[in-house]
């Protein structure tokens, strides 16, 4: 299905992720208000899709420079919008990227820095250091460096080196997945990931629930294992 | 099966049925020393996890959320993303609008002229007023009393968007609009440059003007 301009006034929220980054990425270059429109709907339409996974990686953030500081409840929703802010400032500037895995690996690398911006300024509260709370990890586009103190030196050096970088981080899914040695644990990932319940995928292997479960943590660990060790 | 392999495929059966879990349900209920391996196994699931298939009525309830809101209105207005980032940074340092405004207006010296500055910070929240038009001593003022840097806010106002360039769009017009044009901005904004007080050169009269 190709997407075209006028499907926003239409339904947009029927198109699928891949369908509304292409539509976001070809309108928002236009010039008339009907492509400006699509693009603002696609928009809309795709970050909220995105809202819970977007919060969800803010409450499982580990700011294991700072001694696994996380981000307080209370402050979610500050450092939410942050990383939206962020996320329209790349798109802006230097994403070109044209499938959902890329929007949601920017987005991803936008809600790390937020929630490290956010840590480091708690980390110096509680600290009472008397340095400014406006120096920020990288840009606002998240692409350079801002103003760093010797703290958090090493994380600068680890970014320059692109240890976030989008395009990594999906290769890494990929050649993950690709790579995991136990093909229960390969299918069971998979078929997680393609929406089915831990119950579904024991009846469609043949396996207890509990197998399902616990295939599904090793898949998951292993996975964050292999990301890290790439990155 | 571990507590935490437990507790990670409820997350997941939740997630992909649509429920919208939250995150912290699921740490609450873990042992105290395992809480962050299952933080680090959700956000691995979170890093691949396919879109939920929402049901229309979900989905407007999360195009509604306040942060996807905020975001919408900075990509259709004039204000770069000030009006996502203002008032975040307001709520931050814990202050009112006519707090900031109080603020600024002592900063830049025009006392007596708080109403004026008053309308000019509510449109830049709405995303009604050209950034490029606010100058620097106002961004450094507002930096001043929000807790910012001058240069996160600049670089936040040189956010282009869809507002400023060609025509507006439409989409959601209203959210912004409708604070848009009272009377007195109306009449304000047809007055020709010559006639601008120093509240009007201040927030429109571009980066270096209002410097002394």
């Amino acid at each position: 299905m190709t997407a075209q301009p006028n499907d926003a006034s239409d339904r947009v929220e029927l198109l699928s992720d891949d369908e509304l980054v292409a539509l976001f990425q070809r309108c928002s270059k236009g010039r008339s208000p009907a492509e400006r429109n699509a693009a603002v709907r696609a928009w809309h339409v795709l970050i909220a899709r995105h809202q819970d996974r977007i919060v969800g990686w803010v409450a499982t953030f580990r700011f294991e420079e700072g001694g696994d500081v996380v981000v307080a409840p209370g402050d979610r929703e500050d450092v939410v919008q942050q990383a939206y802010e962020r996320c329209l400032a790349k798109l802006e500037k230097t994403f070109r990227g044209t499938t959902a895995a890329e929007f949601r690996a920017a987005l991803k690398q936008c809600v790390r820095y937020a929630c490290m911006d956010h840590c480091r300024r708690e980390m110096r509260r509680e600290m009472g250091l008397a340095s400014s709370i406006d120096e920020t990890v990288g840009t606002a586009d998240g692409d350079e460096l801002g103003r760093l103190d010797d703290e958090i030196a090493r994380i600068a050096a680890r970014i320059e080196s692109g240890r976030f970088d989008a395009a990594l981080t999906i290769d890494a899914v990929s050649r993950v997945l690709g790579d995991l040695a136990n093909e229960d644990m390969k299918i069971v990932i998979r078929l997680t990931m393609e929406g089915y319940s831990s119950k579904e995928i024991a009846a469609a292997i043949g396996k207890s629930v509990a197998n399902v479960d616990q295939l599904r943590s090793r898949g998951m660990r292993e996975l964050r294992r292999r990301i890290s060790r790439d990155e | 099966m571990s507590e935490i392999e437990r507790l990670l495929s409820e997350f997941i059966d939740a997630w992909n049925a649509g429920r919208r879990p939250r995150v912290e349900d699921y740490l609450d209920r873990a042992p105290a020393d395992e809480q962050a391996e299952l933080a680090a196994q959700i956000e691995a699931f979170l890093d691949i996890a396919p879109t939920p298939d929402y049901s229309l009525e979900t989905l407007e309830e999360l195009m509604r959320e306040p942060a996807v809101m905020a975001t919408v209105e900075a990509l259709q207005g004039k204000s770069g993303l000030w009006p996502s980032l203002l008032p975040r940074l307001r709520r931050r340092a814990q202050l009112r609008r006519d707090e900031v405004v109080e603020g600024i207006v002592e900063r830049l010296g025009i006392q007596g002229q708080e109403e004026k500055a008053a309308q000019y910070v509510h449109e830049l929240e709405a995303g009604t007023l050209e950034t490029s038009g606010v100058s620097r001593r106002v961004i450094e003022a507002l930096a001043g009393v929000l807790g910012a840097s001058a240069e996160e806010l600049e670089r936040a106002a040189d956010f282009r968007g869809f507002g400023t360039s060609g025509a507006a769009p439409a989409y959601l017009r209203g959210s912004a609009d409708h604070v848009a044009a009272p009377r007195e901005a109306a009449d304000r904004d047809e007055l020709p440059p010559d006639e601008w007080d120093e509240v009007d050169r201040l927030f429109r009269g571009g980066r270096e003007e209002g410097g002394r």
